[in-house]
């Protein structure tokens, strides 16, 4: 195999490989953004709430020669400051949910030729389609962020005339994106399932044509 | 062996293109980590398929290389994972 045919076709075999690690690095920078999102919105959500108490605790309890701008403004302080804490606070918290994929991953990045690379490809597609369906599954979690949200946003409008609205649109806000998320993941899930079917089917008739 | 393992078919393939050249079954046993009854199943499997070849070299000892079908084999491998790798979608 030393002829430049043999020498064009190797090169061409690492360009391949090379493209193929390029997808997976791109896949898991992906959930790793997810990840960050999803950390983001929560400590946005908790600042939310905490600016949201503070303002409100106002109607019950009695805080003397405070007017209502320096009471806002001390719960948007206390907010911003929950949500920073919160977001590190998750993050540490927060077990690698890739853990595995991030692992076959990085196999795959210190392996050199010879080293069982497409073994370690095949390894690192089998992760990859495990946690497909987690992370549409945490894409369904994510409704209930939005009703939290929809309640927050409502109960600043100041809707006094029709009490408990805030609440009522906060929960029709959640089941809506909830129902909607649920039926989104049902379908992605059995797509997945399909795909997965497919792929093991194919493993196994390379096998026999061989 | 009716099914093999197309990983550890793969890690064979692998082992014997990078390489090249035609090389000893003890170094080949090392770097594809398998025992040697197991090892010794595969390597059948692999020349009854005409993957492999066995050769004999100036010294007289025996060696393993990849035959053309197991160059083009390799080679519909790697095209095939790339395949995969490319229908992935989130």
């Amino acid at each position: 195999m030393s002829s430049g045919h043999d020498s064009e076709l190797r090169e061409s075999i690492k360009n391949t490989m090379s493209e193929i690690f390029g997808f997976s690095q791109k896949w898991y920078e992906y959930l790793e953004t997810q990840d960050r999102n999803e950390r983001i919105s929560y400590a946005i959500l908790i600042g939310l709430m905490i600016l949201f108490l503070t303002f409100f605790s106002r109607y019950f309890i009695e805080i003397v020669g405070y007017s209502q701008l320096q009471v806002f403004l001390a719960g948007l302080l206390l907010g911003v400051t929950g949500g920073v804490a919160s977001y590190f606070i998750i993050e540490r918290v927060q077990k690698p949910r890739f853990s595995e994929l991030s692992d076959a991953l990085a196999e795959m990045r210190r392996a050199k030729e010879n080293q069982n690379l497409l073994e370690k490809t095949l390894h690192l597609i089998d992760r990859m389609t495990e946690c497909l369906p987690e992370v549409k599954k945490r894409r369904r979690e994510d409704s209930f962020m939005y009703g939290v949200a929809a309640f927050i946003l409502v109960s600043f409008l100041r809707t006094t005339t029709f009490p408990g609205l805030n609440v009522l649109i906060g929960v029709l806000v959640w089941l809506y994106f909830r129902y909607e998320a649920t039926k989104d993941y049902e379908r992605e899930v059995s797509r997945f399932e399909e795909w997965r079917r497919r792929f093991e089917q194919q493993k196994r008739d390379f096998v026999e044509g061989l | 062996m009716d099914k093999p393992d197309l990983y550890v078919v793969a890690r064979f393939l692998d082992v014997l293109y990078w390489k090249g050249t035609p090389m000893k079954k003890t170094n080949v046993q090392t770097l594809v980590g398998l025992n040697y009854p197991r090892f010794v199943e595969y390597l059948e499997w692999l020349q009854s398929h005409g993957l492999i070849a066995a050769v004999t070299d100036e010294q007289g000892s025996d060696r393993i290389t990849l035959s053309s079908k197991g160059i083009e084999s390799y080679h519909r491998l790697v095209e095939w994972i790339r395949d995969t790798m490319r229908g992935i979608r989130i």
